[in-house]
Formats: structure tokens, sequence, C-alpha cells
């Protein structure tokens, strides 16, 4: 008896714990055809595309597919330079020809979500090219998969198929962008780098870095879009960060320093942006590069009943750029400047990007001397208004040794309050800049009002009226 | 057998015994547990008038047997009858000494237990319990049926949640706080050594507890009371579990004083009836009782029943046509080897002192001392990626189906092909998930258990007196004290190095799980994601008093108390970081009640009998709290549940004949449910928000309050002996159990704390969980020879499924801008058609169940068996609507399609089931 307990104790094992850890052994993938590199295919679009033969497709060419047959067995490789973890990128793999010196780049729009924990940053991938279909969407060359006539995200079952691992994941060099103005269609879909950058001044809360902004505008319903700007020519580019990223609440870096993410275009395809999968892409440890403010910490009330400059712009005629005493300069020799314009008879300076063909567009438009000798506890104030806001564009400065050259001069920056209005249309009425306190000046003071902007880029029409200074 | 062999003797003596007595047949009966005479067993000569009783030393003598073959029948209530065919010719026949056995059909009871076990409610909506341990010491035969078999299809004896009925240790109220039901896997295992037990139907008096209104039982573990020697047992099921061994071994009462009773089980199968359950059980128990002297003994008791288990997964209709109605989810392909992400882990030993103490003939006191300690387990995975799970909605072929015209025909192919096949996509795929998480140190998937860890200390004294021969007064206090600490605990970071705490759905501080410890990185074994202890008091005072005349017993009981729990929130919850540390307010509900009982007997043969009650009881803790884990919310308007119960029943009691038929009604108030689930068409815009909360779709918290549900109906049971072989019995319920008002609903999420979203429409829905209707037809045929067989036949019918009360608020008739539906060309009848409720199969199942026993040298072996379903019927047991799906809009949509993404979600039934018993006894 007591040996059948031991017999049918013994076979009453149950194995219900101790799960060994699987050894993940990669397998390197077998390789059937053969490769092809994506300008090759890219090449192949092209051709497909270009109409008139100068080997760039217009916008007013087509943009038609091509598609690969089902027995089509070669591939292209490509190194993953996205990260879908934090949820910025979604179903979308973004792809390098190669991990240090890129050439080329091609977007894989897939049918599901959480690619990292499959293709991970870095990931040398084989993309078997059969039941594929390529075409630009959006701006960026995207390969999918042909549903209902157009290529759409593959499904998780051909992704499956036709994206191939292999065993290692190497690190990617970012290409280094001097700066946003040298961006261009070459760097596209490639994990690139900008040095020497910093987010927007309007965006940071200098005093109380926990107030500044967050990735994503709680008001956005997609995407948000944040200005970065570069300290060493002013030149901007977009952030975008998607409403679903885990970080969209967290606030922005305040100092100055490298990002790196992958140079895209917006949902419209207006203009590029930046897409970083993780707020550790910047490295905004140094400080930032913001202009002098003007601070003159005067205890008195300022303002008063001398008014020592006044202009409201009435007395000139619509499109006027050359007011005497006046400078308005386009810095980089274009032909953009500040305009007289007029609403409902009412006149005042304009200056916009759109449609200017100049990228970045910088004018500074700059007051006559304004004496302050014989006043005390000098106020400015002036008004602003926006149309078609997408970025800011206008900051306000003053000198007193500026002489004809805007680059020569010292200018410090007046802590005032710019109009910031809506992204469509014009504001209804503008906006005072409030109390710029100026008394600490004396002698010839020059107010400067600068534009910088750019087509294709932050394009706000900017308006300005009643530029006064009063004093005792 | 011993009795065969009695019979081979008894034939013998019959032949040899020299004719100078005249016709005379006596003998000897001893109780075969206790070895003690048996007194009062009906003797009998069958088709003669001849009769006698035993007397009070167990023998007998019965005169004037005519010449002949003739069959000597033995019988008492409770025992298995025998029958010893003898042959007289002018002598006497000794049949010598005849051990009297309980009813053999205890056996019966290993399948009771192994079904009340199964807990498959879990944390799931709407879930099934089982109420068929709470009466399987039952000798009713309206009950038998109920226990043994309606069992299999969770009936529920008038309805009633196994949380209305007590479970005690030798007088100790055993109910676990969380959930105010037993937990049967405590004692599983342990059949051999729980055979003492006494059972009060309904509101029945008791004499240890006030109970509740399902009744109460009591298992005695006293060693004195079992009958020394030894049983040794083995069965084999294909059940959830596929093997059994049981050994248990009694000294009875020895000289010294003390008695032992000692108990071992194992219970296991790799792979139970469902798909990747595995099932592993040991069972401990030790008695020691020391008899002083005539008034006083001590008896230590000790039982451990540490259990292991896979759970299986309610699945939509869809998910059971695509991989049977075996098909469970939970598991998936580890290398070779099937292993199941939600394990059910119990380990609670518990131990308890008692003082027996009797003060006079008339008068004990019996005082226990209880501590319980341990740990449940229940696990399942964590990830901050794809949802593993691979019935998850968009890994179905409904779901690339959904879109007329733009069907993807492929994928659902695959798809399909998959469940078909057995394809490791079919399941869990536990590779891909160590080899996401080896890209990433941080874990992607994790496996964690949510933990429940109860101590509980308990006193109780209980008071029994008989105050003359009709006077007998009972009374008992009772103070249980329970720490429940409740929290996550890593338990496979599956191949990463550590997990970051934080609320991956959330951002900034809102995310953290404990603003004390923010980013916290988890290794194996931590606590993490919520951490939180409850303190939980319980204090009762019952007293009660019995009166039995010739005419009339009656009885009157009352109790008075009080239950309190506080909750201290370990862990600063980002998102409630205001009240989710440190300890809430105390909340302190009072019980009480008051019943009473009167039997008429009009004869010996017709009885009449009515109880009533009225009773407060404590909720649960599970439904006190509306979000214990994240923050010390309080259900709205908390209060104690009451319950009104009235029953009356007719007895009818014959030679070969006896029946019951009760009526009975009960009304339960102030009920509350938690539950979680993600909803998508909550309309917000009445609530009083903060501007930045928009949106439809919340993960929500919801608490239904003050539900009243009526239960009613009637029960009859009948038992013909036909012959003294052959018996019937007829069984029928009918019962009718609804919600009886319309309760209030409040939700609450991360993004808003509870608010008021209605009332839910739910008056005359029917509750869940139960056939409503039952009857059950039965043979038993019980040979001279002895061994015997029964079958019966059942059918049960009116199942329906739970509810989702949010479906049933305004909000389900609003739609995403606020505006009513139904609206334009749309009826008030083709909406309220969404909402009807599921009303499942009919159920008919036949069950065959024989034992037979012999006896070698002086071992008696015996094997039991029975076979459940016997045609194989496959048949929904329970199942609960989602609630994701909140309004209109969304859940016509998803329902017109021609597969719901989000359809109800069941539990199947055993298909034929055989369980077989081999025992030794010694």
């Amino acid at each position: 008896m007591s040996v059948l307990l031991v017999a049918l104790t013994l076979t009453s094992c149950v194995e219900d714990t101790d799960y060994a850890t699987p050894q993940i052994n990669c397998e390197e993938p077998t390789l059937t055809g053969q490769e092809v590199s994506m300008e090759t295919i890219l090449n192949q679009w092209i051709a497909e595309n270009d109409t008139d033969g100068d080997n760039i497709v217009e916008y007013n060419e087509t943009e038609n597919p091509i598609e690969f047959d089902s027995d089509y067995d070669n591939y292209i490789v490509g190194y993953v330079v996205s990260d879908d973890k934090t949820g910025n990128f979604y179903k979308e793999l973004y792809l390098q020809n190669d991990p240090v010196n890129p050439t080329k780049s091609i977007k894989l729009a897939v049918d599901f979500r959480s690619l990292y924990t499959k293709y991970d940053l870095g990931r040398k991938v084989y993309v078997y090219l059969h039941d594929l279909a390529l075409n630009k969407n959006r701006g960026e060359m995207v390969l999918g998969e042909m549903i209902n006539n157009q290529v759409d995200d593959m499904r998780e079952n051909r992704a499956k198929e036709n994206i191939l691992r292999n065993c290692d994941a190497v690190a990617v060099t970012p290409v280094t962008i001097a700066s946003p103005s040298e961006v261009d269609d070459t760097y596209l879909g490639m994990l690139v780098e900008f040095d020497n950058m910093q987010f927007d001044l309007s965006l940071i809360d200098i005093t109380n870095p926990e107030n500044s902004s967050t990735f994503v505008d709680p008001y956005d319903n997609y995407d948000s879009h944040r200005m970065i700007t570069s300290c060493d020519d002013n030149s901007q580019i977009r952030l975008e960060t998607s409403t679903f990223a885990s970080f969209k609440d967290d606030t922005l870096p305040q100092g100055q320093g490298s990002v790196k993410g992958v140079l895209a275009r917006d949902y419209g395809d207006n203009f590029y942006v930046l897409r970083v999968s993780s707020p550790d892409d910047f490295s905004f440890t140094g400080d930032r590069c913001d202009p002098v403010l003007l601070d003159c910490n005067n205890p008195n009330p300022i303002g008063g009943s001398n008014v020592v400059f006044d202009e409201d712009f009435e007395s000139y005629a619509n499109y006027t750029t050359a007011l005497p005493g006046w400078t308005n300069t386009n810095v980089n020799g274009g032909n953009n400047l500040f305009q007289v314009r007029s609403y409902s008879g009412a006149h005042y300076m304009q200056c916009s990007a759109y449609n200017s063909g100049e990228a970045p567009l910088e004018v500074w438009l700059v007051t006559p001397a304004i004496n302050l000798d014989s006043s005390t506890d000098e106020e400015l104030t002036f008004e602003t208004k926006t149309g078609y806001n997408n970025g800011a564009a206008l900051s306000v400065f003053v000198s007193t040794d500026f002489t004809g050259d805007v680059s020569t001069a010292e200018w410090m920056m007046v802590d005032a309050e710019i109009a910031n209005g809506p992204s469509s249309g014009y504001q209804s009425s503008f906006t005072s800049s409030g109390s710029v306190d100026i008394s600490c000046l004396d002698g010839d003071v020059y107010v400067a009002f600068k534009y910088l902007g750019g087509d294709g880029g932050v394009t706000t029409t900017f308006q300005v009226d009643n530029v006064k200074v009063t004093g005792n | 057998m011993q009795k065969f062999l009695i019979i081979v003797l008894g034939l013998f003596f019959g032949s040899i015994t020299n004719a100078q007595s005249l016709n005379v047949v006596k003998g000897k009966v001893l109780n075969a547990d206790t070895s003690n005479p048996e007194t009062g067993v009906k003797v009998r000569v069958q088709k003669t008038d001849i009769s006698g009783n035993t007397s009070d030393d167990g023998t007998f003598s019965l005169q004037n047997v005519p010449n002949g073959e003739q069959i000597i029948a033995l019988e008492k209530e409770g025992f298995e009858s025998q029958y010893f065919p003898v042959t007289i010719n002018n002598n006497t026949v000794d049949l010598g000494e005849i051990l009297f056995y309980v009813d053999l059909s205890q056996e019966l009871d290993n399948s009771v237990i192994t079904l009340s076990e199964d807990d498959l409610s879990d944390d799931e909506a709407g879930g099934a319990d089982n109420v068929a341990g709470i009466l399987q010491s039952s000798k009713d035969t309206y009950q038998r049926a109920v226990a043994f078999n309606f069992g299999q299809v969770w009936f529920k004896e008038r309805g009633y949640d196994s949380s209305y009925g007590q479970v005690s240790f030798n007088g100790m109220p055993m109910n676990k706080l969380s959930n105010n039901r037993p937990q049967w896997s405590d004692w599983g295992g342990l059949n051999d050594v729980l055979r003492n037990q006494e059972f009060s139907n309904g509101l029945a008096a008791s004499e240890s507890t006030f109970g509740n209104v399902l009744g109460t039982t009591n298992f005695i573990t006293r060693a004195s009371l079992n009958r020394e020697g030894g049983k040794v047992s083995y069965s084999a099921t294909n059940s959830n579990y596929d093997g059994r061994v049981m050994a248990s071994y009694n000294t009875g009462l020895m000289d010294n004083g003390w008695a032992l009773s000692v108990l071992g089980s194992r219970r296991y199968a790799q792979e139970g009836y469902m798909e990747g359950s595995s099932y592993n059980a040991w069972g401990g128990f030790i008695a020691i009782e020391k008899v002083l002297n005539d008034k006083h003994s001590f008896n230590f008791t000790a039982f451990y029943t540490p259990n292991r288990r896979g759970k299986n997964s309610p699945n939509t209709q869809e998910v059971y046509d695509l991989g049977g109605v075996k098909y469970n989810a939970y598991w998936g392909w580890q290398g070779d080897r099937k292993r199941n992400s939600r394990m059910k882990e119990i380990k609670e030993p518990t131990f308890m002192l008692g003082h027996y103490w009797n003060i006079n003939d008339k008068t004990t006191l019996n005082t226990n001392i209880m501590y319980q300690t341990g740990t449940i387990g229940n696990s399942r995975f964590g990830y901050t990626a794809n949802n593993p799970d691979p019935t998850y909605y968009q890994k179905l072929p409904s779901y690339f189906l959904q879109h007329e015209g733009a069907e993807d025909y492929e994928s659902a192919y695959i798809r399909t092909n998959y469940f078909l096949n057995d394809a490791p996509e079919s399941q869990v795929m536990w590779d891909d998930l160590y080899e996401a998480n080896a890209l990433n140190p941080d874990a992607t998937y994790y496996l964690y258990e949510d933990v429940n860890d109860d101590t509980t200390l308990a006193v109780n004294s209980i008071f029994n007196t008989q105050i003359d021969e009709n006077i007998t007064i009972n009374g008992s206090v009772l103070y249980k004290k329970t720490s429940s600490d409740n929290y996550a605990r890593m338990m496979d970071l599956l191949g990463a190095d550590y997990f970051t705490d934080l609320d991956r759905y959330a951002t900034g501080d809102e995310a953290q799980m404990d603003l004390n410890n923010p980013n916290r990185q988890v290794v194996e074994g931590d606590r993490f994601n919520y951490n939180y202890t409850i303190d939980a008091s319980q204090l009762d005072l019952f007293a009660q008093a019995q009166f039995t005349y010739d005419k009339v017993d009656l009885y009157l009981a009352a109790n008075y108390g009080a239950t309190a729990y506080q909750r201290d929130g370990l862990y600063k919850n980002g998102s409630y970081a205001d009240d989710s540390f440190g300890k809430g307010e105390k909340q302190q509900f009072p019980t009480y009640g008051v019943k009473g009982g009167i039997t008429y007997k009009i004869s010996g043969r017709h009885l009449l009998n009515v109880n009533a009650g009225y009773m407060a009881k404590a909720p649960s803790l599970r439904n006190t709290y509306s979000n214990s884990r994240v923050n010390q919310d309080i259900v709205h308007n908390i209060t104690s549940e009451k319950i009104i119960s009235v029953d009356a029943s007719y007895r009818y009691r014959a030679p070969g004949i006896k029946a019951r038929l009760t009526g009975y009604y009960t009304t339960f108030s102030d009920l509350n449910e938690v539950s979680f689930f993600y909803a998508q068409g909550i309309n917000i815009a009445g609530f009083d928000l903060p501007d930045e909360v928009t949106g439809d779709s919340f993960f929500l918290n919801s608490s239904l309050t003050g539900i009243s549900k009526k239960n009613l109906g009637a029960e009859f049971g009948a038992e013909v002996q036909v012959t003294p072989t052959v018996s019937l019995t007829g069984v029928a319920s009918l019962g009718q159990y609804t919600y009886d008002n319309n309760p209030d609903l409040y939700i609450g999420s991360d993004q808003f704390s509870a608010t008021y979203l209605g009332t839910a429409y739910l008056k005359n829905y029917k509750q869940s969980g139960t056939p409503q209707q039952g009857y059950s037809l039965g043979f038993s045929y019980r040979d001279p020879k002895y061994w015997w067989v029964s079958a019966n036949a059942n059918l049960l019918s009116h199942n329906y499924i739970s509810i989702s009360p949010i479906l049933r608020t305004d909000n389900f008739y609003t739609d995403s801008f606020g505006n009513p539906v139904p609206f334009n060309d749309l009826s008030q009848e083709e909406v309220d058609n969404y909402l009807s409720q599921e009303k499942f199969d009919d159920i008919f199942l036949v069950n065959l169940v024989g034992g037979k026993s012999w006896k070698i040298k002086d071992k008696y072996i015996g094997f039991f068996a029975s076979v459940n379903n016997l045609l194989g019927e496959q048949f929904k047991t329970g199942g609960f609507e989602q609630s994701r799906k909140a309004n209109f809009e969304e859940l016509s949509t998803d329902q017109n399609l021609d597969q719901p993404l989000f359809g109800n979600k069941y539990w199947y039934g055993r298909a034929t089931s055989y369980y077989i018993n081999f025992y030794v006894r010694f």
C-alpha cells in the first residue's frame, strides 16, 4: 500500500512553476533573392512620375505608386531610426540606408503598434518588396501595402512575412545639420541632429521653468508644434509631438544644446518637422542664448504727459516702405520689407513671410532717434496684431548705439506683450505692448521691430502701430 | 466486504445451528465509525409484520420468524440500510456483530467539494459561485439533488449567493471578509476528516450561530469523535484534476484520554479538463484532543491546503466557435511546456484551539480561538505594449471583417486558421514577450500577482443549556479581527532587468504609483502598483431559545454586533495624491437580526413549518470601497445590507415515502456592487469637471448602490421506496430571482472622482449565475449483495446572463452630442431590443453513480464511481455582458456586426466527466 502511495505521489508531480527563461537565440534570416538599394526603388518611382524629365517630381506631376509583384523576391536593407515606445511614432517605421552615412530613407507604414518590441532603434532589417507598394504620401516616401488603390499600412501578417530582422542593432549616428536653415529633402526621414538649439522664448518661463509650456498644447487634438530656434542663425524648426506621446505633458527643456530626431514633414506637407523618440533626445544642458532683456527697474511711476515720440503711420500711403528717419532693412538682401497697410481706414506697418520666397526672412524696422535727455521716467508703448499665426516671428529691441547698420549695434530686447492670434484669419483688434520701462536710457534711443520667419516655415503676418514714448 | 462475510456466516450458521430454539433471528448492531452500539435501528422481516428495534446495547432478537427464505432488513435514517437473506428452519440464526455504516454515498461529496473550489467568479463581472458545498451534508432529498445533480451547472438554492451561507469549523464562522463567501480551497482535499458535519437549512436554528438565509454548515473536528482506524483512497477523474491520493488515520479516544486524527492528501493535474489548466494541491490536517475528565476537554486542530491552479478564460461565442468549448486563452507554449498566465494560489494555514466544558449534564460551554494567516495570489500579465491576450479583439477574425465593403478577408482567414490549426498564435506567445523584453531593460511585458495576505485572529464562546425537557437556550459571542494586506507583486520580469512603476496611461505626477518613491525600478518579488492594508473587525452576540413540545416545536433567535473596516494606504498614488496615502476614515456597519420558526406536527406523518427572519449584514470589503487599490473612496451612501426572508413548508413522512413542499420569499435591499471596466460612449457633459477632462472613453470604477433583489419560489422533493431495493426521487424547483428596484450608478476614473451617472433601470431584470428552474428524476437500486447504482435525469432552465448596469442608464439613451436616443425613425422598442437579457438554453443532464465494497481479511475495500453529463451536452453555465460599448450608438454598431467585437462572454460547463474513487479502510 505504501509503495502504491509513493508511486502515486511521484507520478502526481505537477510542473507549474520554474519556467526557464527561453534562450533568445537569434538566427540570422535566410535571405533569398537580391538586395536592391533604396535609391534604386526611389529612382524607379521618380521615373514613373517624372513627366518632364528633370529627375524631380514636382507637385504638379503625377504621384502614382509603384507596386511589387508577389513573386518579386528582392529586398531593401535599412536601419530603424524611429522608436515608438513613447507613442510619439504611430504605426510607422523610419528606415535609412546606412547607420552612419545615410543617403536615402524610406518610411514603412504598418498596421500595428509597439514596433519597438521587434524593430528597435538601430535594428538592421530586410524588407522584402513583394506585395508592397511605394508612393509619396504627405511629402514622405512610404512603403506599404496596396489597399483600395492606395498605399496603406501593411497588415500585421504581411509585415511579419516581409520585414525580417538581423540579429544586430547598431548605434545610429545622427546626421548633423548646421542649422534649420540648412534643412532640405535630402535629410528627410533620417535621424538628424542640430546643435546650439533652444525652444522659443515665448514657450519658456525663465524664472519658473516648471511653468514653461509642455510638449503638447492641451488645446491641440492631434499633433503639437513647438518652435526650436538656432542660437547660431536664429533659424527655426518645429518640434512635432503627438497628443498620444507619453511625454506630452512634460515641460519643454529650458536650456540650450543639441537635439536629435527624425526629420519629417507635417501632416499637411507644409513644412519640415523634427520628431523625437523621447525627451532623452534633447541635451539642452547649456545656458540659453536669449537676447539681453532691458531691465530699468524704475521705482517711480513711468510715462507722463510729455510725449517724446508718437507715430501712428496715418500719414503714409499704402505699400510705402521708406519712411523718413526710419530704417527698414532686409538683412539677407531680399526684397521683402515692412510695408504700410491699412484696414478700415487705420494705417500700420506690416510684414509677412507668406509667399515671400525667402527662408529665412529677417526684416528690421527701426525708429528714428528718440532723444530722452529732456525727459524722465520714460515709457515705451506700441501695439501689435497677427494674421494667420503659425508661430512667433516678431521681437522688439532698443539700442543707444545704432548708426544705421542693425548688425553692428548692441540691441537689448524689451519685455513687451506681443500679439499671438489665431492660426486662421486676423485678430479683431491690436494687442497693447503694455508699459515698457525705458527710463534708464538716455540720449538717442532707437526702437527696432524684428521680423524673423521664412517661407515654408513661420509665415505669421505681423502688424505694428502706435509706437509711442512718453515721460515727465 | 464485511457485510458480505456476515451473510456468508449467517447462511453458514443458519444451516448448521441446532433447531432447539424456535425460529429466532438475533444480532448486535455497532456503529462502524465509533464501534459503539447503535440503538434505534429498525429490524424487520420483509413481507411480514415481524419487526423490532435495537436496544441500548445494540442487540435485537426477532421471534417467530416463519420458516423458509427470509430477508431481514435493518434500517435507520442516515445510515445504509442492510438486508440479510437467511434460511430459517425451526432454528436460531445469530447474525453476530453487524457494523452499521453511515450512508455510503458520502463519497459523493468528493465531487461536490471539487465544484465548490472552482470559484470561477474571481474578479470577473457576473461570474458564478457555488453553493453546493454548503448543502452537501443535508439529508433532505431536495437539497441532495441540488448539491449532487445540479451543482455542476452552478445551481444556487433559492438563487442565494454563497455569501448568504455560512461555513463554520467547530462553530467558528470561516467566511472571508473580502467577499463574505466561504473560501473552500482552505479545506479542500480534507474530505475524510470532515465527515462530522451539522447542517442547518435556511433560517433554521443552528446551535452556534445566528447564521444566514442560505443555511449553516458546521464542520466538527474533534479527534475523539472519529472512529479508530485509517483510510487510504485514490481517485481518478477528468475534472479540474486528474488524480487524488488521500490517507488518514484516527486513533479514536484512547485510554489515556488522548485522541489524534491526521490526514494527508494530494490532488494534481498537469492539465485539467480545460486546456492549459494545471492543478497542484496538497492537504494536511491534524487534530489532537485531550479529554481531561468528564467536564473538560481540549482539541487542537490545524490544517493547511496549499493549492495552485491554472485558471481558464471566459470567452465570446466567436472564440468558442473557433477554439472549441475547452479553449482557454490564458496559456501558451513556453518551450515545450504549456504555461498558464493566470495562476491562482491559495495558502492559508488555519489553527484552532477549542475548549469543551460540560458545566453540568445540561449545560456546555465551548470556547475557540482561531488563527489563520496566509496568502491568496492571482497572477496576470502587465504590459506597456500590445495586449498579449490571444483573444484580444484586434486579433480575432471579427476585427478584420467589421467594416462592410472593406473587409480584410485575408487577415481574417489567417486568424481563423491560427485557431483551427491550434497554431501557437492562438495562445499566449511567451517567446515573443521574452524577445520584446530582451530589447528593452525596462520590462515591456511582465507577470505579476494580485496578492491578498489576510491574517485573522478570532475568539468565540458558544453556550448551550437545557433548561428543562422542553426548553434549550443557546448563545455565542464572537470577536474576529482581520488584517488584510493587498498589493501587486512582481512575479516574473520575463527576462527584463526591471520595471519602472508608472501608469503608462497617465503623464507627469499622475503617472506615479507612489509619489513617495517616484520612478521606482521594481524587480522580481517587489511590491508595486498598489499597496494597502485594511483592518477589519467583527463583533457578534447571539442568543436563541428553542422549545420542543408534542405538537409544536419553535425557536426564537437574535443577534447584534458591528463590523468595521479601515483602509491604510501605503502608496501615495499620483492620480489620487490627496486621498490615497495613510489611514482613511473608519467605516462601521451595525449588524443585527431576529428570526423565529415554528413546526406544527399535525401528526407523525404531516408537519407544517414556517420560518421568518429579518437581518442586517455588513457589506463585504469588496463592495464597500469603490477603488480601494488607489484611494480611500467609499461607495456612496453605503449602509448595512437588509434581508427579509419567509418560508413555509409542508412535510409528509410515511413508511417508504417522504416528501417536502416549500414556498419562500426573500428580499435583499441596500446591496452594492463595485466593478471596473473600460467603457466607450460615456457622456460627461453634465458632470462638474475641469475643462481639460474631455472625451467619452474612460477606464471606470463603477458602483451600483442601493440595489434591491427579490427571490421567490417553490421547492418540492420526494423520495419513494418502491421496493426494498429500488427507490425513486423527484425534485422540482421553480424560482423567480429578479432585481426589485432601479438602483443608482456612480462612476469614477483617474480623471474624475465618483460621480452620479443616473438611475440604472434594472427592475424586473433577472438575477444571473443560476438556473432559476430545475427538475430532477432519480432512480436508485441498492442490491442486497452490497452494491448500489443510481441514475438521475435533470432539466435546468431559466438561466440568464449577468447584465451590465451602465447600459441601462440614461447615458445609454444619449448620443455623443448629448441628444436623446431614440430619435428620428428609431423607435423605443428598437432601442430596447439591444438590452433584452440573454436567456441560456435549457440543459438536460443525465448522471450515473454507483459503488461497491468488499472485506478482505480485516480491511474493507471499495469503490465509488460517477459519470456526470452522460449525454455529453455542451452548455453555458454563466456569462456576462461586456460594458465596453456604453451607449446606443456604440452598442448597436457593434451588435449589428455579423460577429460583434465585444459580445457577451461565457463559461461553458463540462461535457461528460467521470470520477472514480477506490478506498481501503482499516
